[in-house]
C-alpha cells in the first residue's frame, strides 16, 4: 500500500466512528454476544480443568496414604553413628533433596520412621517379636512414667555384656504385653535390654506420623505361620545411637514418607508427574546416601495416574467434541449477527465504494469498529473468568480465539465482499451458451462443496470409530458432529426448495395472497424473490442444525454415561453389597443363613499357570455357580470324581491352548485338571463377576463345589475372599454387619458405589459440561432464530407494505413472518434432531463413555427432553420474534416504505 | 474502428489519430451493447448506442422507461461495464479498466448524483463529513479539504446546512450537498440520475440551476438523465434514447430577432448511426403504414422511405 493510500485510508477511518454511533445499540447488542459466546468458550474448558484437577485429586484420595511417595531405606554396615540423630535427618533431607521437583512441589514435608528388626523378647504375657521404632514426629501423651531417653547404664560395658536403652509402650501393647513403667525387658538373647520408661497414648492417632508407625499403637495380629506375635517399641534418640551400636545399621530401616497435597495437584502436571515418579523409581541415584544402600520408592500414585490419564483422555475427546461444537455454532451465529450488520449498512457500503473507497479502505474501515470491540468483549469474558482462576491458555483457548476470530473478521470480511461485489464491473458473457457454462460451472462448484462437506462428515464418523477416542482430542474426530450436521444442512438445502415449490404450487392454487407470498418468499432460492431459503439460508440453517445435532448428541452423551454409572456399580459390586477379604470370617459370613439374603462365595487364585507348559499366567475365580445366571453351564456340569476335571469356563484367550494342551491349575496344594465346560468373556458378560486384578490376564471360572469334590474337601474348607450378598434383605445385612464390626473386610454395596461414581468429579464435571453445553446451544438456537427473522424482517415489510395497498389487512403481517419462516426453521430443526441422534448412534461407541462412567456398559439412551428442548425453544423464538416484528411494523408508515424501496 | 490509438491498460493515449469516432470528445460511446440476464430471461438495455459529449457540454437524456438511459449512466460512471462496444471518457477506456483503475476513475474522473436523495448522502454523516468522505479517500490532504469543502458548499449554496445531517436537510438541499459531494474531487464528468426525480418544481429548478452553474462556471461537463421535460429546457442539448440506441437530438440556441428580442429555438434531429442505421418515429411509421420492406430512394438533398406495399 503507497503512503497515499494509506494516508487515505487512515483519513477515512472517522467515519467508522460515526457509523458505530450510528448502530450504537446494534454494535452493543453485537459485542455483548460477543463476550457471552467467548465466555461460554472459555468457561467450557475451564469447568472441565477444573473437574479434571478434582478428578485427579478424588482419585488420589480414593488410594488413600497408599498414594504417598516413599523413599525406603536400608542401613549401610558400619556407619559412623556417633551422631545417631542426625543418621535418620540426613536420610530424610537426601530424600527431600533427591526427589525430582514436580514430585517435591505436590509433596508435604516428609515424615520419617526408623524401624530395627523384630527382636524376640519374653513378657508376662507371653513371647512377642519386638521392634524398636524411632519415630521423631509423633507426638504421644505419657499416661504412665514418662518420656524414655537414655538409661543410666546405657554406656558400652568393658565386658561385652548386654546394652541398654530406654522405650516407651503404647498402653494397648503395654496391656497387652502385661508390662509398665520400669519393667525390663530382654530382648535379642540379651543382647539389648530395653527399659519401659512410659506408656503413651497417641495426641490424635490418625496424625500422618502414625502411618508408618501405626505398628506402635498396638500389637498385631499373629502372622500365618509366626510364632511370635508383632509389637513395637518407640525408640528415643537418645537411645538411637546405642541400639544402633548393638544391632548394627544394616538392620535398621528408614521410611521417608512424603504425603501427597491434593491440593497442589493439577491434571496438567500428571504426565509429568508421572515420569518424574518412574525416573525416581526405577534410577534411584539422585536420593541416595552414603550411609545407606540403594534407597527404593514405593507409592501406588504412578498406578493412579495411568488409570485416571485414561479416563481422562476420554473426558477430554468428549470436551473437545463439546467445545468445537459450541465454538462452531457461537461463531456461526456471530456470522449471521455480522451478516445483519453489515446488510443493514449495505447501501453506506455500496455508496463508499461508488464514492471511490477501495475494498482494502471498506474492510480497515470496519476492522476499526469490530476489532476494538471485540477486545472489549475479549477484556469482559476474560475479566469474568478471573474469579475462577483465569483463562484457560494453550489449545484450551482454541475455541475462544477461534469465536473471537469470527467475532472480529466476519464484519470485515462481510463488508469487503460486499465492496468487492458492488460496481465490480463484472463482465457477463454476451453469449447465451457461455452464459450457460458459467452457470453449470457455479453449480459444479457447489456440488464439490458440497460433496467435500459430506465427504469430510464421512471421514470424521469413520476416524471417529476406527480411532476410538484419541488422547486430548483428535480434530476431525472432535469436529464429527459439525460435519455432520454440515451434510444434513447440504441435504436440507437441497431438498428444501423443491418442497417449497411444491408448497408455491399448492399455495397458487388456494385463495389467500399470504400464503402464496410466504410460499414464494420462502422459495426465494427458485423463485429469484430474495427470502429465507436458497444459498443465503445456508449459514441460518447450518448454525440450527449444528445447535439442535450438539443439543441431541450433548444430552445423549450425559444421560448415556449417568445411566452407565448405574450399571457400572452392579457391574462392580455384582450383587446388592460385597464384601472383599481377606478376612478370617469371611466364610463363616457367607454360609451364615440371613432372612432375605442370597449369599455366594467366592475365591480369587491369582497368577496361575494354565495348562503346564504354556507359559500363560491366569486369574482362577472360584465361585458359587448356583448363584450366577451365567454360569448355568458350570452348576449343570455336576460334580467330578475325586481328582476328577473340574468344568470350567475359560477366557475366549485361553480356549486355543484348551485344545492343545491338558488344562489344568494349582489350586490351594495340587493341580487340578479342568474340562471345558464353555467359553466366557467377562469383559461382555461381566455384571456380577468382577476380578480384582489386571483385566490383560484371562480369568478361569470353576464352581466351588465342583473344585472341592475335586480336591476332596467340604465346600466350607475351601478359603473365601469375596462374598455377595444379595436380596431384599441384604441392605439390612449389610448394616447388620457394620453395626457388629463383625467383619474387617471391605463391605461395599451397590447405592453406595453408584453414589460414588455420580459423585466422581470428572464424570460430574463432564456431564454438566454437557448439560451446560445443551442449554448455550438452545440460546444460539434462539438468537441464530431471532437474527434470521432480523435478517429478512425489511425485505418482508415492504412486501407486506405492498400487500396492505391490495387490500391485505395489517394482522397478515405475523402470519406472513410465521409461514414464510417456519417451513426453513422446521426443516433446520429436523435435519438438526436427526443428525443429533445419528451423532449419538455412530460415535458413542466409539467414544469409550463406559470408562468415564466407571465401567459400565455404556448403552446409548436418547432422552426426549433435547427434543422438547429444541423444537420448543426454536417454536417460543420464532413466536416471540413473530410478535417484536409485528409490533414494531406498528409505526410503519405503508407510504414510506414504499417510497424508499 | 480504424486509427492507431494505443491503449496502457485501460487509460487511452491521449494522441488518436485523425477520424477516429469521437476523436476529441471527452465521452465517446461507440456501439455500445448491454445485455442483462435475469433467471433466463434477457434483457438487451443498450443496443449499439452511439453518443459523443464534448468537453464543457451540459447534456440531458430523455427517454422512456426502460430505455437504456440508467444502463447508460451506471456504464459512464464505472459502476457497470458493457458486454459489448467501446466507451471512453477522457483518457479511460472504460470496458477495459482493472479494478484498481475503475476505484482510480471514480475518485478522479466522475462524480453522480442518483435520483433518491437518501441514497446520495451517508446519513450519519454530516453534509460538510458528506463532502469530506471521497477527497479522504482519495488521499487529499485535510487542510486542502476543507477549503475544497468549504467552496463547494459555498457554491451551492448549502453552507449553512454543513453541520446539518442528511435527515436535517431538504430534499434540495440534500441534493445540492450531494453535487457537492460529486463533485468534491474535482471531476471532468458530472453524472446525474434524475436528481430532480422526488423533489417539487421550485426546488428542481433550484437544482438544475445548481446542475448549470457547475456546468458554467467550473466548467464541468454535466450528463443529466430525466424525464423531467423542463430539465431538457435548461440544456442546449438533449438526446433521446429509444430501445436501447439514440434515436434523436434537440438542440437549442438563442437567437436574436430583428427587434433584438432574445428566444430560444429549438430543432430535433433524428440520429443516423455509423452504420446508416437511423431510427424513424412510431407515429411516422403508423401513419405511413411504414414496416418490413420499405423503400429508400436517394433525391436532391435527401432520402425518402416509402412503404414496400406501394405500388
Amino acid at each position: 500500500m503507497t503512503a497515499r493510500a494509506l494516508r487515505a485510508t487512515v483519513q477515512a477511518l472517522p467515519v467508522a466512528a460515526h457509523r458505530a454511533r450510528r448502530h450504537a445499540g446494534f454494535v452493543a447488542a453485537y459485542g455483548a454476544l460477543t463476550a457471552v459466546v467467548a465466555l461460554g468458550a472459555l468457561a467450557a474448558p475451564l469447568a472441565l480443568t477444573r473437574a479434571a484437577d478434582d478428578g485427579l485429586r478424588a482419585a488420589v484420595a480414593a488410594a488413600g496414604r497408599d498414594a504417598d511417595v516413599v523413599v525406603r531405606y536400608v542401613g549401610r554396615e558400619g556407619t559412623d553413628l556417633r551422631h545417631p540423630e542426625s543418621f535418620v535427618e540426613s536420610l530424610t533431607a537426601a530424600a527431600d533433596g533427591g526427589l525430582p521437583p514436580a514430585l517435591r512441589a505436590v509433596t508435604g514435608d516428609p515424615v520419617s520412621v526408623l524401624r530395627t528388626a523384630g527382636l524376640n523378647t519374653l513378657t508376662p504375657a507371653g513371647p512377642y517379636s519386638l521392634r524398636l521404632v524411632h519415630a521423631p514426629d509423633a507426638a504421644v501423651t505419657w499416661v504412665a512414667g514418662g518420656a524414655p531417653g537414655t538409661p543410666d547404664d546405657g554406656a558400652a560395658p568393658d565386658d561385652g555384656g548386654s546394652r541398654a536403652v530406654e522405650v516407651g509402650l503404647s498402653a494397648a501393647t503395654a496391656e497387652a504385653m502385661g508390662v509398665g513403667p520400669g519393667d525390663m525387658l530382654t530382648l535379642s538373647s540379651e543382647v539389648l535390654t530395653a527399659r519401659v520408661a512410659g506408656v503413651f497414648e497417641p495426641v490424635a492417632a490418625d496424625d500422618l506420623a502414625w502411618t508408618d508407625a501405626g505398628d506402635l499403637l498396638a500389637p498385631g495380629p499373629l502372622r500365618e505361620g509366626a510364632s511370635l506375635r508383632p509389637a513395637s517399641a518407640l525408640l528415643p534418640a537418645e537411645s538411637l545411637g546405642t541400639a544402633l551400636e548393638v544391632l548394627a545399621s544394616g538392620s535398621a530401616t528408614i521410611q521417608v514418607r512424603f504425603p501427597l497435597d491434593e491440593a497442589a495437584l493439577r491434571a496438567d502436571d500428571a504426565t509429568t508427574l508421572r515420569s518424574d515418579l518412574v525416573r525416581a523409581a526405577t534410577t534411584p541415584d539422585a536420593l541416595a546416601s552414603t550411609t545407606a544402600g540403594t534407597p527404593m520408592v514405593e507409592t501406588v500414585l504412578d498406578g493412579v495416574l495411568d488409570a485416571y490419564a485414561a479416563r481422562l483422555a476420554v473426558a477430554r475427546g468428549q470436551a473437545a467434541t463439546v467445545l468445537t461444537g459450541l465454538a462452531a455454532a457461537g461463531g456461526l451465529v456471530l456470522f449471521l449477527a455480522a451478516s445483519l450488520l453489515v446488510a443493514r449498512r449495505r447501501q453506506v457500503l455500496e455508496l463508499e465504494r461508488a464514492r471511490g473507497a477501495s475494498v482494502a479502505s471498506v474492510a480497515l474501515r470496519a476492522a476499526a469498529e469490530s476489532v476494538p470491540l471485540t477486545v472489549l468483549a475479549a477484556v469482559a469474558a476474560v475479566a469474568a473468568t478471573l474469579p475462577s482462576g483465569g483463562p484457560p491458555s494453550g489449545p484450551e483457548a482454541l475455541p475462544a480465539v477461534a469465536v473471537l476470530a469470527v467475532a472480529a473478521g466476519a464484519p470485515v470480511v462481510l463488508a469487503a465482499r460486499v465492496a468487492a461485489s458492488s460496481w465490480a464491473g463484472r463482465r457477463v458473457a454476451a453469449n447465451r451458451r457461455d452464459r450457460e457454462r458459467d452457470a453449470r460451472a457455479r453449480r459444479t462448484w457447489r456440488t464439490s462443496a458440497e460433496a467435500t462437506v459430506v465427504g469430510l462428515a464421512a471421514a470424521a464418523v469413520a476416524a471417529a470409530l476406527f480411532r476410538g477416542v484419541v488422547p486430548d482430542g483428535d480434530p476431525l474426530v472432535a469436529a464429527a458432529p459439525i460435519l455432520l450436521a454440515g451434510a444434513c444442512t447440504v441435504v436440507v438445502l437441497r431438498v428444501l426448495p423443491l418442497l417449497l415449490g411444491v408448497a408455491e404450487r399448492a399455495a397458487s392454487r388456494g385463495r389467500g395472497l399470504v400464503p402464496l407470498v410466504a410460499a414464494s418468499r420462502a422459495a426465494g432460492g427458485r423463485t429469484g424473490v430474495r427470502g429465507v431459503s436458497g444459498a443465503s439460508a445456508a449459514a441460518p440453517v447450518l448454525a440450527l442444525t449444528i445447535t439442535a445435532a450438539l443439543t441431541v448428541s450433548c444430552a445423549a452423551a450425559a444421560a448415556t454415561v449417568q445411566q452407565a454409572q448405574k450399571g457400572a456399580a452392579a457391574v462392580v459390586v455384582g450383587a446388592a453389597a460385597r464384601v472383599d477379604g481377606p478376612d478370617e470370617d469371611l466364610a463363616a459370613l457367607a454360609l451364615t443363613p440371613r432372612p432375605d439374603v442370597t449369599t455366594a462365595a467366592g475365591t480369587v487364585l491369582p497368577r496361575r499357570t494354565f495348562a503346564r507348559g504354556s507359559g500363560l499366567k491366569t486369574t482362577v475365580l472360584v465361585v458359587d455357580a448356583a448363584a450366577f445366571p451365567q454360569l448355568t453351564a458350570l452348576a449343570d456340569a455336576g460334580l467330578p470324581a475325586l481328582g476328577g476335571p473340574v468344568p470350567a469356563l475359560l477366557d475366549p484367550r485361553l480356549e486355543r491352548t484348551a485344545r492343545l494342551l491338558e488344562p489344568d491349575v494349582w489350586a490351594l496344594d495340587s493341580t487340578v485338571p479342568l474340562v471345558v465346560a464353555g467359553v466366557l468373556d467377562l469383559a461382555a458378560t461381566g455384571p456380577h463377576l468382577d476380578v480384582t486384578g489386571p483385566p490383560t490376564v484371562p480369568v478361569v471360572v470353576v464352581d466351588r463345589a465342583a473344585l472341592a469334590a475335586s480336591l476332596g474337601l467340604a465346600p466350607g474348607d475351601l478359603p473365601v475372599d469375596v462374598v455377595w450378598l444379595d436380596g431384599p434383605g441384604a441392605q439390612a445385612a449389610v448394616e447388620e454387619l457394620r453395626d457388629a464390626g463383625a467383619s474387617s473386610g471391605t463391605v461395599t454395596t451397590r447405592e453406595e458405589r453408584a453414589t460414588g461414581l455420580r459423585t466422581d468429579p470428572l464424570a460430574v464435571g463432564l456431564v454438566t459440561l454437557y448439560l451446560l453445553a445443551a442449554g448455550m446451544l438452545a440460546a444460539l438456537a434462539v438468537a441464530a432464530v431471532a437474527l434470521t427473522v432480523l435478517a429478512t424482517a425489511p425485505e418482508r415489510t415492504r412486501v407486506l407494505a405492498v400487500l396492505r395497498t391490495l387490500g391485505t389487512p395489517r394482522a397478515a403481517g405475523r402470519a406472513l413472518t410465521a409461514a414464510e419462516l417456519a417451513p426453513v426453521l422446521a426443516a433446520a430443526v429436523a435435519a438438526g434432531l436427526a443428525s443429533g441422534v445419528l451423532v449419538a448412534v455412530l460415535l458413542t461407541s466409539a467414544q469409550d463413555l463406559g470408562s468415564l462412567a466407571g465401567g459400565g456398559d455404556p448403552a446409548l439412551l436418547v432422552p426426549w427432553w433435547p427434543f422438547a428442548l429444541v423444537v420448543g425453544v426454536t417454536a417460543a423464538a420464532l413466536a416471540a420474534a413473530v410478535a417484536a416484528e409485528a409490533r414494531s411494523r406498528r409505526h410503519v408508515r405503508i407510504g414510506d416504505v414504499l417510497r424508499t424501496w | 474502428m480504424s486509427g492507431t490509438a494505443t491503449t496502457t491498460g485501460a487509460r487511452t493515449e491521449p494522441v488518436r489519430a485523425e477520424g477516429t469516432f469521437g476523436d476529441g470528445a471527452l465521452v465517446v460511446c461507440d456501439s455500445l451493447v448491454r445485455i442483462y440476464q435475469s433467471d433466463g430471461i434477457e434483457v438487451q438495455a443498450l443496443q449499439g448506442l452511439d453518443l459523443l459529449v464534448e468537453e464543457g457540454e451540459l447534456v440531458a437524456v430523455v427517454g422512456a422507461s426502460g430505455s437504456g438511459k440508467s444502463t447508460l449512466l451506471g456504464i459512464l460512471s464505472g459502476l457497470d461495464v458493457p458486454t459489448a462496444g467501446r466507451v471512453r471518457v477522457g483518457p479511460w477506456d472504460l470496458a477495459a479498466m482493472t479494478r484498481a483503475q475503475r476505484v482510480t476513475y471514480r475518485r478522479q474522473s466522475v462524480g453522480f448524483v442518483w435520483q433518491q436523495t437518501a441514497r446520495n448522502l451517508v446519513p450519519y454523516l454530516t453534509a460538510e463529513q458528506n463532502v469530506d468522505f471521497p477527497q479522504s479517500v482519495a488521499g487529499v490532504p485535510r487542510r486542502e479539504r476543507a477549503a475544497r469543502t468549504h467552496e463547494l458548499l459555498g457554491a451551492l449554496g448549502v453552507a449553512d446546512c454543513a453541520h446539518r445531517r442528511p435527515g436535517q436537510l431538504s430534499g434540495g438541499q440534500q441534493q445540492r450537498v450531494a453535487i457537492a459531494v460529486a463533485l468534491a474531487n474535482s471531476p471532468a464528468l458530472l453524472l446525474a440520475d434524475e436528481p430532480t426525480g422526488e423533489l417539487d418544481t421550485t426546488t428542481s429548478a433550484e437544482v438544475l440551476e445548481a446542475l448549470r452553474s457547475v456546468n458554467t462556471e467550473l466548467g464541468t461537463t454535466v450528463l443529466v438523465v430525466t424525464h423531467d421535460p423542463s430539465v431538457s429546457e435548461h440544456v442546449r442539448r438533449t438526446v433521446a434514447i429509444r430501445d436501447g440506441r439514440t434515436s434523436s437530438e434537440v438542440l437549442r440556441s438563442t437567437r436574436t430577432h430583428d427587434d433584438g428580442t432574445e428566444h430560444t429555438v429549438a430543432e430535433e434531429f433524428a440520429v443516423l448511426d455509423r452504420a446508416g442505421r437511423v431510427q424513424l418515429p412510431r407515429e411516422y411509421r403508423e401513419a405511413l403504414d411504414l414496416v418490413g420492406r420499405v423503400r429508400l430512394a436517394l433525391e436532391e438533398h435527401q432520402v425518402t422511405v416509402r412503404s414496400g406495399r406501394e405500388s
